[in-house]
Formats: structure tokens, C-alpha cells, sequence
């Protein structure tokens, strides 16, 4: 029996629960689990993606809502939009999980007082894998989504910046939760399955794609006689992931895995490893490099703004095909144990899903009790130039020129 | 009659390409070239003697028709005209005349023009107005000359663009002309598309490249200009009226208002209206990744949809509507094209912001 004083909250923009995909799934099912004591909580969800035998009406106390479109690609526009507008008819607050359908957020904004959180799930448009109008849409939705939200969440303080630089927002930083991850002990089983776990050796899993560096890794590893070198990857889908696979998968100390879709065999490789590959230079904070913190691995990331802010720059890091072989040739096994246990710490502290769940509910409650976005601009932005002259404040202009 | 007159396309389309060989190597010699610096796209140096091929190559070409033909005579103004801005642009080309100086010699040719009885007399009802006082025709004639050609200079960024834009205009000119009556003018515009096109094969080549250079955009934006008041004029008080200024327009709008929107923009950020920057119609089409050529055919292509909305609407809608329908257009793609580059500006200030080291 639902409690009908509760706010009413839609969660909208996710392929839906339970949650077999990415990181906005994952994290709607723990905002279920930890917050729909507070609040009647409603997902949308992909009816592409759950089969009419699987649907459910309620999850762990939430409302399903099935529509008929893939919650990504092209059609994410048309299923987020009607997501939106159907949510108007009893949502208090619209938890919006990426920048689609954010066209239709100017008229929410001006024609209801629902009150609007959006998170911009990494910087879209600037992705190798869209083409030109895609990048156009993104790009365009981005500003409206920021603009038009009451709330706009950044998954990482790199966004953060990049978010009060182009729109003078202040954006709240929300990542994501880890402790789903789990450690799986070595099994005899596994062993047989795969020799290397006997011994040490890297690991990888992401989508093969240039701006993952799989290139550069694989490279260097293959250059380097350090360790064996495991990616996990989806090597058919593009000529790039084809031909990576072609190039390397007779060398000795390289292996490489088509995707596992059964979680405990991907966890026994990936809790074993003696280091984390990760190569990621786009998106900010990624859930596959939160989850390799709270195991305790070691991790040798790509030294962008996101990872450093995300290992809290306590990592090893590397910025070209130079910088990772020397890296790798200078691998010091009781350093990386270190690295290790600072990831875990760091993890622990700020990757929980209760800890994520909370963040949340502090900003729905502060989404029901404001009306005015929070800037990151000082208030002297607002005068005009003139103005700061005539008050003999002119040293004031510019604050931010970026 | 007319295919006589595409003798002189083809004659003159030979005399260009028989002289820029040797145009080329005069150049190296006298260093009359194009040397890269951080705001140009090439990186050799490139001899500018493409319009003084095309504007020999017409001479040559039209001298011979004129044998057959005295009528050509009356157009005196705009050839001396023409090759006065030829001379001024190569010497510019050579040692950088002072813009004043430039302005100077251009609105003095501007005046020579009007006195002459080229000018613009009515606005043909655009914005409802008609028949212009005799000031207001001196001060129209003067600031559409001198704003043209320099409008013409400033289109002249990529290879085979302002050549392109040119063609076009002849085509349309040798149109108007045709259809006014004035087919005497037809040789010289079909003389100028044929050195045109034998420039093109120059300008688009990896080892024989040359450019237009200031003298040539100076000449062809004067002789496009003049043309276009004088084939106005003519028309004026006959049933063509509104398919010449409509045409006249379509080919005038990219380089016009293309130096206005970036004109405006400079004095809006508190710049000289003059101070070069890479913000013009074809910088923000080699942002979306294109090479030069399809660059520059992209803009041929946007010249191509105005000329047809001017074609199209022009027997529906006044001269007024016609007008705003192509700036519309233009306006369209303009700010799309500034939605690209707005793209890659944040993609490059982001990279910076990717790859500092940020504070924890």
C-alpha cells in the first residue's frame, strides 16, 4: 500500500530496472533500495530491452512504467521526451539521467513548477562515436539541460568546471557507487580455465574504442615484458576493435576475452588482478574504475582531469605510448600494494551506494524547497562593465575568463 | 550571335592558362608571392599573379572581339576601373599599402563611377522605398562600391573561393545582360568565367598553385559591382526589374553580409572592424573537417540555393519578401556554421581543461 503523502519522484532517461546495463541503471536500483522509504518512486523503462514476460509493474517498491523505444542511440530522444511529459501528469520532481530529451526542458521550466534534476552523464557531444548532427543535438541539449534544471549533477569535479565554465552553473558532483563489486577467490575451476591467474597480470575490461587507448595499451604491453595483459571487450563491433584483435591475439603475453556476461567469472578475472588497467579519456567518473578501487586493485589510468580527480591523483598515470612503458618497466610490486589500499580507502569513503543514495536525497529535498538555480559566478558578473566603471569597480570585470 | 560569344570563353580560358606558367616565374623572380605565416593554410610560397592572368587573358580575349565589335567601348569605365584596382592589389601584394590609402583610391574610383552615370538611383521598392534623392544616390553608389570590392577581398581565404563566387557571378551577369539586352557586355563576362576556370586548374594544383592575390578579388569584386549597378540600371522602368535586382542580390548577399556579420562581431567584442581573425563564412566551413575544395563548393552550394530562391520566389512575392527569404538562408546556415565552431572552441578549451592538473 503506497503511502500517497510521500513526494512523487520519476527517474527517467535509464535503459530501467533491474538493472542488467550500465551506470545509470545500476544506480537507480540502489536509489530504490535506499530511498523509496521517502519517496514513491517511478522508472521509466526500455521495452526494447525487458521482454513482455519479464515486465513487472512494481520493483522493490517502485512503479515501472514500459515504453516502446531504446533508451539509447536516436530513439533516446522520443523515449526520454514522452518519458517527460507523461511523468508531468503525477511527478513532483523529475530525476532526469542524461541530456536526450532535454529540448522539451524549457517549456517544463516556463508551463509547470515540477521541479527538475538532471544529471549531464559526462561531456556527450565531445564523443569520437557520434556523428556531426548527433554532436550538433548533444551539444545544444546540454546547454538546455543546464540551463533549464533546477539542479544539474556532474559525476565528476572535472565536469563540474567544465559546467561553471560554459554556463556559470553550479553543478553538484554525485559519483557513483562500488560496493556491488565484489571479490571473488581463485578457484581450481578457474585456474584450469585460465592459467595466467596463477600469476600476476593486468587487467582491462571496456568498450574497444579509440578513446578507451586500447591501442596504446595493448602496444605497450606488447612491447614490455612485464606482465601478461587481459581485456575483456566488445572486439567484433567496430574495424578498430577487429583489427586490434587481428594484431594482437597471438601474442604470448596478451589475452584477449570477448565480452563475459556471467558477472562471477568477469569478477574472478578482475579481483585477481595484480593492476588495473585504465585507458578511459572521455566521460568523468567511470563506474568500471570505481568498482576496480573498492577490490583493492593497483591503477595505472590515462592522466586526465576525470581519472586523477577520481583516484584523487593517488594512482599511476600515463599520457602517451612513452610515459606508459616507462611506467610499466618501472612497476615496483609493494608500491603498487600501496596504491592498492589508498584506492580501496578512497573508495570506501566516497563510492558507496549509500553514500551515493544519500547525496540524492539531500538534492530532491533541495529541489522541493527552491526555485533559483545555484550559480558558481560571483555576483559582480551580473553588473555590466559600465556599471563596475561608473562605481569605480572595474578591476572587477572578468572574473572568470575562460 | 551567343555562341560567338563563347569563343571568348574559350579563347580566354587558353590565354590564362598559356600565361600563368610564365606569370608563375616572373613572380618567383620578382617575389610577388604569398608567404605563410600562422593565419594562412599553406605552407609554401605562393606566387599571386591569378588576377593579373585573368584580367590579361579577358584584355587579350575581348581586344579581339572588340576588332569585330566597337559597342564594347561604352564599358570603358569598368574595364580602366578594373585594372586601376588591378594595379593597386599587385602593388599591395608587393609592399602593403596602407588601408587608408587603399580606401582612398577606391572610394575616388567609386566617385569616377558615379560621375559617370553608374550609380544607384531607386531601391526598386525593397523596404518600400523607390527613387532616391541625387545625395542619397552619391552616398549609396559610394559605400556599395568600396563595400563590395572589400567584401570580394575578404572572401578570397581558401582555394578556389573567391574564383567560384566569381564564375558564378559572370554566369548570372551574362544572364542579366542577355535578357536586358545588353549583350555587348556578354563577352566580357564570359571572357572573365573562361580565365577564371583556367585559373582554377592553377589554384587547386599541388605544384603549379598560384592565388588570386588582393589585385585579383579587388578587380573582379570592382567589375562585379559596377556590372551589377549598370545591368540594374538598364532595367529599371521595364518588366525585368525584379529578376535583375533579385539576381543582383543573390550574388551580392554572401560577401556582403558575411564581412557585415563578422564586421559586427569584432566591434561587438570591442576589436577593429578590420582586425583580421579566421571567423569568416569559409573559416567556419573548414571547421566542420572539410578540405578546401568541398569547403568552397559547400559555399558555392549556399550561393547556388540563394540564386534559386531569388529564380524561385521573385514572380510570387515582392522584391522586399525575395530579399528577406535569401538573408533568411543565409542567416541559417551562417549560425549553424557558428554552432559548429562554437563546438570546437569548447572541444579545445576543454582539452586544456582535460589535461592541466586540477587541484584536489
Amino acid at each position: 500500500m503506497k503511502n500517497n503523502n510521500k513526494t512523487k519522484l520519476a527517474i527517467i532517461g535509464t535503459v530501467g530496472v533491474p538493472a542488467n546495463y550500465g551506470g545509470f541503471e545500476t544506480l537507480t536500483e540502489h536509489l530504490i533500495e535506499d530511498i523509496s522509504d521517502t519517496y514513491d518512486i517511478s522508472v521509466y523503462c526500455s521495452g526494447k530491452k525487458y521482454q513482455k514476460e519479464q515486465r513487472k509493474n512494481t520493483y522493490k517498491g517502485a512503479r515501472l512504467i514500459y515504453l516502446p523505444f531504446d533508451a539509447n542511440g536516436i530513439q533516446s530522444i522520443v523515449y526520454d521526451t514522452i518519458s517527460i511529459i507523461h511523468s508531468l501528469f503525477f511527478a513532483e520532481v523529475l530525476l532526469i539521467l542524461g541530456v536526450a530529451g532535454a529540448w522539451i526542458l524549457p517549456f517544463v521550466k516556463i508551463f509547470t513548477n515540477k521541479k527538475i534534476i538532471i544529471s549531464i552523464d559526462g561531456i556527450e557531444w565531445k564523443r569520437e562515436k557520434w556523428n556531426l548532427l548527433a554532436k550538433w543535438y548533444l551539444f545544444w541539449a546540454e546547454s538546455l539541460a543546464v540551463k533549464y534544471s533546477h539542479i544539474d549533477i556532474s559525476d565528476n569535479e572535472a565536469i563540474q568546471d567544465y559546467t561553471s565554465a560554459r554556463y556559470g552553473s553550479l553543478s553538484r558532483i554525485i559519483e557513483y557507487g562500488a560496493n556491488h563489486a565484489i571479490k571473488v577467490e581463485l578457484t581450481e575451476d578457474a585456474i584450469s580455465k585460465n592459467t595466467f591467474l596463477l600469476n600476476k597480470y593486468a587487467f582491462k575490461v571496456c568498450r574497444i574504442e579509440p578513446e578507451n587507448n586500447v591501442h596504446l595499451i595493448l602496444e605497450a604491453f606488447s612491447k614490455i615484458d612485464v606482465m601478461p595483459l587481459v581485456i575483456v571487450g566488445n572486439w567484433e563491433k567496430s574495424e578498430y576493435g577487429k583489427a586490434l584483435k587481428e594484431k594482437y591475439q597471438t601474442h604470448p603475453n596478451i589475452y584477449l576475452f570477448d565480452p563475459i556476461y556471467n558477472q562471477k567469472d568477469l569478477d574472478v578475472l578482475r579481483s585477481n588482478a595484480a593492476l588495473y588497467v585504465h585507458g578511459h579519456s572521455a566521460g568523468g567518473t567511470n563506474p568500471s574504475l570505481v568498482e576496480a578501487m573498492y577490490l583493492g586493485l593497483p591503477i595505472l589510468s590515462f592522466g586526465v582531469s576525470y581519472n586523477k580527480v577520481t583516484t584523487e591523483n593517488k594512482a599511476l598515470y600515463f599520457y602517451g605510448i612513452d610515459s606508459l612503458m616507462k611506467q610499466l618497466s618501472e612497476i615496483n610490486y609493494l608500491k603498487l600494494s600501496h596504491i592498492g589500499k589508498n584506492m580501496e580507502l578512497i573508495a570506501k569513503r566516497r563510492y558507496t551506494w549509500k553514500n551515493i543514495s544519500f547525496k540524492y536525497k539531500l538534492l530532491i529535498e533541495e529541489a522541493i524547497l527552491t526555485n533559483k538555480k545555484a550559480s558558481s559566478q560571483p555576483d559582480v558578473e551580473k553588473l555590466s562593465y559600465k556599471s563596475l566603471i561608473q562605481l569605480g569597480q572595474a578591476h572587477l570585470t572578468s572574473v572568470i575568463n575562460l | 550571335m551567343l555562341t560567338i560569344y563563347f569563343t571568348n570563353t574559350i579563347s580566354s580560358f587558353l590565354f590564362s592558362i598559356l600565361l600563368i606558367p610564365i606569370f608563375r616565374l616572373i613572380a618567383f623572380k620578382i617575389n610577388l608571392v604569398d608567404k605563410p605565416n600562422f593565419r594562412k593554410v599553406h605552407k609554401n610560397s605562393v606566387p599571386l599573379v591569378g588576377g593579373i592572368a585573368v584580367f590579361s587573358a579577358t584584355l587579350i580575349s575581348i581586344t579581339l572581339t572588340y576588332i569585330f565589335n566597337s559597342n564594347l567601348y561604352i564599358y570603358k569605365t569598368m574595364i580602366l576601373g578594373g585594372g586601376i584596382m588591378l594595379i593597386m592589389g599587385i602593388i599591395d601584394d608587393k609592399v602593403d599599402l596602407r588601408a587608408s590609402l587603399k580606401l582612398a583610391i577606391q572610394i575616388l574610383l567609386a566617385h569616377i563611377v558615379f560621375t559617370q552615370g553608374i550609380k544607384i538611383n531607386s531601391l526598386f521598392g525593397i523596404f518600400g522605398i523607390y527613387h532616391l534623392t541625387p545625395l542619397w544616390q552619391y552616398i549609396l553608389t559610394i559605400v556599395t562600391i568600396t563595400g563590395v570590392v572589400n567584401a570580394f577581398n575578404l572572401m578570397d581565404g581558401i582555394d578556389g573561393l573567391a574564383a567560384g563566387i566569381s564564375l558564378f557571378s559572370f554566369i548570372s551577369l551574362s544572364y542579366l545582360a542577355f535578357i536586358t539586352n545588353q549583350i555587348e557586355l556578354i563577352p566580357i563576362y564570359l571572357s572573365i568565367s573562361g580565365a577564371l576556370i583556367g585559373f582554377l586548374f592553377f589554384n587547386f594544383s599541388k605544384n603549379k598553385k598560384i592565388f588570386m592575390g588582393d589585385a585579383g578579388s579587388l578587380m573582379l569584386g570592382f567589375i562585379i559591382i559596377v556590372s551589377s549597378i549598370m545591368l540594374v540600371q538598364k532595367a529599371n522602368q521595364t518588366s525585368k526589374i525584379t529578376t535583375v535586382a533579385s539576381n543582383v542580390l543573390a550574388i551580392l548577399i554572401i560577401p556582403v553580409f558575411d564581412s557585415l556579420r563578422v564586421y559586427r562581431k569584432r566591434i561587438k567584442a570591442g576589436l577593429s572592424p578590420f582586425k583580421a581573425d579566421k571567423t569568416h563564412l569559409h573559416h567556419l566551413a573548414l571547421q566542420l573537417g572539410l578540405k578546401h575544395q568541398f569547403a568552397t563548393m559547400l559555399i558555392l552550394m549556399m550561393m547556388l540555393s540563394i540564386i534559386i530562391v531569388a529564380i524561385a520566389t521573385k514572380s510570387i512575392v515582392n522584391l522586399t519578401l525575395t530579399f528577406i527569404l535569401m538573408l533568411m538562408l543565409f542567416n541559417m546556415i551562417t549560425s549553424l556554421l557558428q554552432f559548429n565552431a562554437k563546438i570546437n572552441t569548447w572541444k579545445t578549451k576543454l582539452h586544456g581543461m582535460e589535461n592541466n592538473e586540477f587541484n584536489i
